[in-house]
């Protein structure tokens, strides 16, 4: 077991570092400077100093060796080559934070009404019912998140029985919140209705129905657990992802989350930005594989054992 | 009956998160009848505040308004341009015109400390300072020692820039250089505190803790992508002139958003880039229009290294092909105008429009397929046995987005249109086409050119053989001639004539074809009045109020 850990351990320092050094030397090999934003050209004069100043025309390889020593030994991701003074770190904590957040609430919502969602498409009698919720399924999964971000905006820009909910640096978080929830919402109720259908048929669940289990009680102590399985292994992987950010969305609901500052730094080429925020989403993706690894151990047992004859 | 749980749950959870929005940041206190605020935009969060490295349109917004430099931008009485003394109290030049010396003004930072003609010292040095490394610092140029500074050949200090006293500041230039008082409004050349600088280090100019300023409005708050507050400077000299209390610049990036909280009333100034836009606040009577130039042409040029460009009339013919009214109103929306000329409407010259002046050079009526027989000329001329059909040029876009390609279809269908050639295009990111324009391969592209300062050299000057960011190879003499007299000519008459003549030989040469003069259409509610923008000063709200409403 320790040197099953020790070796999924490696491993996540290996892929850091690989990824790192891929992601490094593409944005390098890619044509334009941090000064691209301008837009129009200046002279060369002002191109050398700026180049000089942030060590732009040191030789790559040695650049590269700076970049490690600063990652591992000072644990310093640099400052932004085009907000001058804004250390990379603060600015994806900060930033990422909110994203993350406002990811997370999302999700689980959409959890919720997901989950919500297809256990009342499956119970329900209503013929109409289910039909709706078919319906609001399938559309929420064909509608890009933008424009169900868009839509909001409009519902909600308007005076809705006499309340202006969306207000000039007020805080719509609430509602950006909504939208992604809203957003993946469609997708797991489509997923757990078919999980379940799928499990409903499984012998364990007759044997389960006769042992006297009926409706939520079988729902919750056997199905759920069986069918949520491959869903949080699709959910965790996301989360890391999460700080990423939501780019049209926060821009529709004014959110300073991190999608802008990631988008902008991408164009504008900031180095020092798109490596840090590579390096941390490399480094959260790859703790959080780790640990739903061991999540979906514990939630199915098979894995559990399997893993302990395989140590023998 | 679960089910019902469950809804209700749902019903629940969702009433919470939607209640947790639209709760207001803002106080009441801010509705209180005497305090006046005005509300509007930034599209995009400014890069920094400090004032040598400012670059981009929403820092220099900000700037503009928190800091006083020598001098001030502003409108007459008639809504025309004046330059007045802000830092400086006065002004005059020697003989030659080569040494300027300000008497400053005795005015206090923001923190209580006098400005000294030593922060203006500093703060033009380190606009220059190499190490700053300030991408416009060229600007500065002008001044004596600039260029060695800047390349770090010569120390900061022979830089021709001193404080003769505290509250004398004295400028040597290279030369005589007739524009140079449109610099000193420039935020290269606002005063900056050494005291700051070092304390704050890489920070300074990232937030409000790091920036200490003398203008008309001091840094309340800046919330990073959210929102940048200035409030009234108390401690101004000319704070009875400033009449709002607060200004709040909300960083919204969506237009649509930008646009509705305008219609709304929600924000009092904003900016339309959509022509349904201005419509829509023209029409509905509560907003007006504020008119300007942003001082920038866009134009078409050619490569003369190789190709058919290398002959004048198919050079003329592709100009004449152009048709620009129709392209001002469709591509570009209605928007910007029209332009025969490289220098935009809004440069001044001699106190004067000199577009105004020089005329627009809009051809006479011409017959239809007048720039076809030009290209046909012109290939005969060139021993080619083709006609115009058959001609294939590529036009380099510097843009990838998907206007750049509603752009390229309109001139490719223009073109077949007025002159039969086939236009294809190819679309690149700005480094490319920077890449590819310098190394001359290209058959055909296209660019916007914004002028730096207020003075025709801003635009002229690119194309002098010694430029080394002129799109063309073209080397002439002549222009060279004219510009140089415009340069050290004492007699403003004779610059303009300089000037006029340069420009007249530029298009006539036609290695560039204008296109259209870039316009903003500023729209602002009825009741804000004294609002003041000139293509070089962003957004000044020194002056502006509120009027009382009936």
């Amino acid at each position: 077991m320790i040197k099953y850990i020790m070796t999924k351990t490696l491993n996540l320092f290996l892929t850091l570092f690989i990824v790192i050094t891929i992601t490094f030397f593409i944005l390098n090999s890619l044509p334009g400077t941090p000064l691209a934003y301008l837009g129009h050209s200046i002279s060369d004069q002002m191109k050398e100093n700026f180049m000089s100043k942030h060590s732009l025309d040191l030789p790559l390889f040695t650049r590269y060796l700076l970049f490690l020593k600063n990652i591992f030994i000072y644990r310093d991701l640099g400052s932004s080559m085009i907000y001058p003074g804004r250390v990379v770190l603060d600015e994806i904590l900060k930033y990422g934070s909110v994203s993350f957040i406002m990811g997370v609430k999302g999700m689980l919502l959409g959890l919720f009404l997901g989950v919500s969602g297809a256990i009342l498409s499956i119970h329900t009698k209503s013929p109409l019912l289910k039909g709706v919720l078919e319906v609001t399924s399938l559309l929420l999964v064909s509608v890009p998140n933008f424009i169900i971000a868009s839509f909001f905006y409009y519902l909600f820009s308007l005076e809705v029985f006499g309340i202006n909910l969306i207000k000039l640096g007020g805080n719509n978080t609430g509602l950006a919140v909504l939208v992604v929830a809203l957003s993946i919402t469609g997708v797991y109720m489509r997923y757990i209705k078919e999980a379940v259908f799928t499990e409903m048929k499984k012998d364990y669940i007759l044997q389960a129905r006769a042992k006297g289990y009926r409706g939520m009680k079988l729902l919750f102590k056997h199905l759920l657990r069986n069918a949520m399985a491959p869903v949080i292994s699709l959910v965790l992987p996301q989360i890391a992802g999460l700080f990423i950010g939501f780019y049209i969305i926060e821009g529709i609901f004014s959110v300073p989350g991190f999608g802008n500052i990631y988008i902008e730094s991408i164009n504008n080429k900031d180095y020092n930005m798109i490596l840090g925020a590579t390096v941390i989403f490399t480094l959260f993706y790859v703790i959080t594989v780790y640990f739903t690894d061991i999540i979906y151990a514990l939630l199915d047992p098979r894995i559990r054992r399997r893993k302990t004859h395989e140590n023998r | 009956m679960f089910r019902k749980n469950k809804v209700l749950l749902m019903v629940i959870l969702s009433v919470l998160f939607l209640s947790a929005c639209g709760k207001d940041k803002e106080s009441s206190s801010e509705t209180a009848s005497k305090f006046q605020s005005v509300n509007t935009f930034l599209v995009s969060e400014p890069k920094t505040l400090d004032p040598s490295m400012a670059t981009d349109t929403y820092s220099t917004d900000i700037l503009i308004n928190i800091f006083e430099g020598l001098t001030r931008m502003s409108k007459d009485s008639s809504g025309e341009d004046v330059l007045e003394g802000a830092g400086a109290l006065s002004w005059e030049t020697s003989e030659d015109e080569t040494v300027w010396t300000f008497k400053l003004r005795d005015h206090k930072w923001t923190d209580g400390i006098k400005v000294t003609a030593h922060d203006y010292v500093y703060g033009i040095g380190r606009s220059l300072d190499s190490a700053t490394a300030s991408p416009y610092a060229y600007l500065l140029f002008p001044i004596k020692n600039s260029r060695e500074v800047n390349r770090g050949d010569l120390p900061l200090e022979d830089l021709g820039v001193r404080a003769v006293d505290d509250a004398t500041l004295e400028i040597t230039l290279e030369k005589r250089t007739p524009y140079f008082m449109e610099l000193t409004y420039s935020a290269l050349m606002f005063p900056e505190r050494r005291d700051i600088v070092e304390k704050s280090g890489d920070l300074y100019g990232s937030t409000a803790e790091h920036i200490v300023s003398n203008g008309p409005f001091s840094l309340d708050l800046w919330e990073h992508e959210q929102k940048v507050s200035l409030k009234k400077n108390e401690g101004y000299w000319d704070k009875d002139s400033v009449n709002i209390d607060q200004i709040n610049f909300y960083i919204t990036r969506d237009e649509n958003v930008r646009m509705s909280m305008l219609f709304k009333g929600e924000a009092q100034i904003g900016e339309a880039s959509k022509k349904e836009w201005a419509d829509k606040f023209l029409a509905s009577g509560d907003f007006y229009e504020y008119p300007g130039y942003s001082a920038a042409t866009n134009y078409l040029f050619f490569n003369g290294n190789e190709g058919i460009f290398k002959n004048k009339n198919i050079r003329k013919a592709f100009s004449l092909g152009i048709k620009r009214d129709q392209m001002a109103d469709t591509v570009y929306r209605g928007l910007f105008d029209p332009a025969y000329a490289l220098v935009s409407p809004g440069i001044h010259i001699n106190g004067r429009d000199f577009r105004g002046v020089a005329g627009t050079k809009k051809p006479e009526d011409k017959t239809t397929g007048e720039a076809r027989e030009y290209l046909i000329k012109g290939l005969q001329e060139l021993g080619i046995d083709k006609t115009p059909e058959e001609i294939n040029i590529t036009y380099l876009n510097p843009s990838t987005s998907t206007w750049a390609r509603t752009y390229s279809e309109y001139l490719a269908a223009m073109y077949k249109e007025t002159l039969g050639v086939n236009i294809t295009s190819e679309f690149l990111s700005w480094p490319l086409f920077e890449e590819r324009v310098k190394n001359r391969d290209y058959d055909m592209g296209g660019m916007a050119w914004y002028a730096d300062y207020n003075d025709p050299s801003s635009f002229l000057e690119l194309f002098i053989s010694e430029s080394d960011v002129s799109p063309v190879s073209w080397d002439n003499s002549d222009y060279d001639d004219l510009l140089g007299t415009a340069s050290h000519t004492d007699d403003p008459k004779e610059r303009l004539k300089a000037f006029m003549a340069a420009e007249d030989l530029l298009l006539d040469e036609g290695w560039i074809a204008p296109t259209v003069y870039i316009k903003r259409r500023l729209f602002l509610a009825d009741n804000i009045k004294g609002y003041s923008l000139t293509p070089f000063t962003s957004a000044d709200f020194k002056n502006i109020y509120i009027e009382k409403n009936n």
